[in-house]
């Protein structure tokens, strides 16, 4: 080139990088870049095509093709390192290609294009990668290094401009973050005072009008009933009045179409409908609102508004943030609504609990009181105060029967905490007031579930048994002394009837004599029932004496059965005592107690045997720790059902064959109690058919 | 064939508090033939035995104010009583202890109240006396 030429074009490439600079520094967006660049491109590079790349994350996303087969628009991004942009953006360094018939690399478009020459230089600001710009022609051309410099410079200019459009998009975006994390935490702040609706409520609607430079807020939730969506206090900038004549149907105005439709809406222009309602709200000067539909779990709440004197005062772009800001009112909305009804709920079961008469406390796991009603207040002296947090086992301590404290760790509640299984208790147990005193309890105690279904606590009922304790012991004491006075109307009668049949009062025909035997027979019942009454009483009462001494038992035997000797006789019956072969060793027991159930066993035993024999063996178990008194008979036997049951109180046999003469059920009972109390047993064995033997052993006396 | 009474085989007194039994005893013992005096207390008891000088004493244990043993101790304190015979009627049981007791008190028979018919009583009561003859 010659001197002028080469300043003229120096001049031009001057003028064309003014141009590029101009477009770069003014271009708003990236779209309004690429297009008037890739023009002056063009041109000052005299080149036939060109396209531009940009990097989105690992991939070249390509954005411009000019004087390309926009085909090339479709391809797939290309990832780095693949093809000749992909090789240029991932090594940063340009490359020019004079033959591209050659170049096996090369795109199918491209090849198919008819392209010739091209340059590939990479976009780069600030050392970071932005993309890369190829530039072609179609004839065969030999690129000067001074081409690759001046499109280098080019590209350099372009990649600061994207750079900073880029760099102005994202400060944009990085405002609008900061301005909902702003809102965001400002409600998130208010929602520590979660459990107090009206302050919170206020305050969202507070934060929300002043991020969108609005000056009335107001919630309206949907009444089920009517079907209305209704202002609810507080509102925001409006009167109560206002807030509460702020009546929507679901299907008119902006406030029904944001609750139908599930999204947020904003009029710069408010519609009729929206007017009659502002209208009916007495809520004048609104020239601009916006609504949304408070969502939770796809059920809509209501919906809340933002109302705003100025004209146009919402942006479209502002429906994200709002949306955003109001699903979390809708979530804070939801919650003080779900408190406010368990709080409902918890009155309403305090007032129940309050009026059982029955004392209701409930611990947590770490067996803290969370819960104690009234009743335990009056029946332990506590104040629900004094005791809410504390360990339940300092504050209630549980006694056993005899009155001694049951330790934490052994209390049925600790059980039921582990467990989880129900623990029901009716005697044994005294709670401990205040003043130190206790009162005996009957209690229920059970394991509290979390919805997971996992043990949070335990709750215990419990109720004071004194009253009923004396309600027993007055019964006890009742039949107790009722028994015992009618001891001598039977003693009178007894002695009165022997004297009419011993004839001493005249001559008695043979029906009379008949009849008044009956009556003395039932008289004779009555005695026995009367007796077995007391020794019931006095065994239950623990007042029956045991005044335990060394006893020869064969004596015992020898002296008792000599008195039984004339009814077996009547009976046809054998009664005998097969006296031990060596001497055996005394027993400890009471020698009227020993007899007592001696005689009620040999009684049984010749009132249930027809024929045969009754027979009373003594025998020394192998230990020789005790001596068992057996009563064998060849009566009738009992079954195996009976057997169990055979010592309960009340228990009669029900059997055709046996003549029931007497039987209280209670005889056996007795002599188990008797039994035991002297430290023994009392067992039977028998054989339906065949005949019985009743044992019992008591301790030998040690040596 | 009803037994005729022989009459008057001596003076019973009964000491008992309980009328029904009292008066039952009264009968049993009139049909037999022996003349009773019933007595409610120890107190009234020890009047009537100085006053009636009856040939046996039928007593109960379980007394109103004064029982049975403290009667005892007085009955045979006085001259006139202490080898009069005494049967003890009780509803307490045969314990030694109260056994030994009555011992003490040279008491001829020891009776369970419940246990025991008026008839035992009356048979006892006629060997008592005619062994003293």
């Amino acid at each position: 080139m010659t001197s002028t030429a080469k300043t003229r074009y120096n001049q031009k490439v001057l003028q064309s990088l003014y141009q590029i600079s101009e477009i770069s520094s003014q271009a708003k967006d990236l779209d309004s870049l690429w297009q008037p660049l890739f023009q002056q491109i063009l041109q000052i590079m005299q080149v036939d095509a060109g396209t531009l790349l940009i990097l989105e994350g690992n991939v070249l996303q390509r954005k411009v093709a000019i004087g390309l087969d926009p085909q090339i628009m479709q391809e797939p991004p290309i990832p780095l390192g693949k093809g000749i942009s992909g090789k240029v953006a991932q090594s940063r360094k340009p490359q020019i290609i004079s033959d591209l018939t050659r170049e096996k690399t090369a795109s199918a478009v491209l090849q198919q294009a008819d392209l010739h020459s091209l340059i590939t230089v990479p976009l780069q600001a600030r050392g970071q990668l932005l993309g890369v710009l190829s530039i072609f022609t179609r004839q065969q051309r030999q690129f000067q290094r001074s081409d690759l410099e001046l499109l280098s410079t080019i590209s350099n200019q372009a990649a600061l401009s994207i750079l900073a459009i880029k760099s102005s998009d994202l400060l944009l975006e990085n405002q609008r973050k900061l301005e909902q994390l702003d809102a965001l935490n400002q409600i998130s702040k208010s929602i520590s005072s979660l459990f107090n609706f009206e302050e919170t409520l206020y305050t969202t609607l507070g934060v929300m009008a002043k991020i969108f430079h609005s000056e009335k807020g107001l919630l309206t939730l949907l009444d089920f009933k009517t079907h209305l969506l209704k202002g609810v206090l507080p509102a925001f900038g409006l009167a109560d009045n206002q807030a509460l004549d702020f009546r929507v149907r679901t299907e008119e105005a902006i406030s029904g179409q944001a609750f139908y439709r599930g999204i947020p809406i904003l009029q710069n222009q408010i519609d009729s409908q929206t007017k009659e309602v502002l209208k009916r709200a007495h809520i004048f000067d609104v020239k601009s609102m916006i609504a949304a539909p408070l969502r939770v779990k796809s059920q809509t709440l209501g919906v809340l508004h933002l109302f705003s004197q100025s004209e146009n005062n919402f942006q479209k772009v502002d429906l994200g943030l709002f949306s955003i800001l109001t699903s979390q009112a809708a979530v804070v909305v939801n919650s003080s609504m779900m408190f406010s009804q368990i709080a409902e709920e918890k009155n309403k079961a305090e007032i129940l609990l309050s009026s059982i008469g029955e004392g209701v406390y409930a611990v947590d796991k770490d067996l803290k009181l969370i819960f104690v009603n009234s009743a335990v207040e009056k029946l332990t002296g506590w104040l629900s105060e004094e005791v809410a947090g504390q360990r339940y086992s300092e504050v209630l301590p549980l006694l056993d029967k005899d009155k001694k404290p049951i330790a934490p760790e052994e209390r049925p509640l600790k059980q039921v905490l582990n467990s989880g299984k129900t623990i029901s208790r009716s005697q044994g147990y005294f709670l401990e007031r205040r003043d130190k005193t206790s009162f005996p309890i009957a209690f229920t105690t059970a394991a509290i579930y979390n919805a997971q279904g996992k043990i949070t606590g335990a709750i215990v009922a419990f109720r004071d048994k004194t009253a009923e304790l004396e309600v027993e012991e007055m019964k006890k004491e009742l039949i107790s002394i009722a028994t015992h006075e009618l001891r001598a109307p039977i003693t009178g009668m007894k002695g009165y009837l022997e004297m009419i049949l011993e004839g001493q009062t005249g001559q008695v025909p043979a029906e009379t004599q008949e009849v008044v035997s009956e009556v003395w027979q039932i008289n004779e019942n009555l005695a026995i029932l009367v007796d077995d009454l007391l020794n019931v009483s006095r065994l239950e009462q623990g007042r029956m004496q045991f005044n335990l001494q060394p006893i020869d038992a064969a004596e015992q035997i020898e002296a008792t059965l000599k008195t039984f000797q004339a009814q077996a006789k009547k009976k046809n019956l054998k009664l005998e005592f097969q006296k031990p072969t060596k001497p055996l060793p005394q027993i400890l027991a009471d020698p009227e107690r020993y007899n007592q159930v001696l005689i009620n066993l040999v009684s049984n035993a010749l009132k249930y045997t027809i024929q045969g024999k009754v027979v009373v063996v003594l025998a020394l178990d192998r230990a020789g720790r005790y001596l068992e008194t057996q009563i064998s008979d060849s009566g009738v036997g009992i079954s195996g059902q009976d057997q169990k049951h055979l010592f309960e109180k009340f228990y009669r046999i029900k059997n055709a064959k046996t003549r029931q003469v007497s039987g209280t059920g209670l005889g056996l009972w007795i002599c188990k109690q008797i039994a035991q109390r002297m430290s023994g047993k009392i067992r039977v064995r028998s054989q339906e058919g065949v005949g019985s033997t009743f044992s019992f052993n008591l301790p030998v006396v040690p040596r | 064939m009803p037994a005729v009474p022989p009459q008057n085989r001596g003076k019973i007194l009964i000491v008992e508090d309980d009328q029904v039994l009292a008066r039952m005893y009264q009968k049993k013992f009139e049909l037999d033939g022996y003349q009773v005096e019933i007595a409610f207390s120890g107190t009234e008891g020890l009047d009537k035995a100085k006053s009636g000088q009856p040939n046996l004493v039928i007593l109960d244990i379980m007394l109103p104010q004064m029982d049975g043993f403290e009667f005892l101790r007085h009955f045979r304190a006085n001259p006139n009583t202490k080898d009069t015979p005494v049967v003890i009627l009780t509803n307490l049981g045969t314990s030694k202890a109260l056994l030994d007791e009555a011992q003490k008190f040279k008491v001829g028979a020891y009776f369970v109240k419940y246990q025991i018919s008026a008839k035992e009583i009356a048979r006892k009561v006629e060997e008592i006396l005619q062994t003293l003859g």
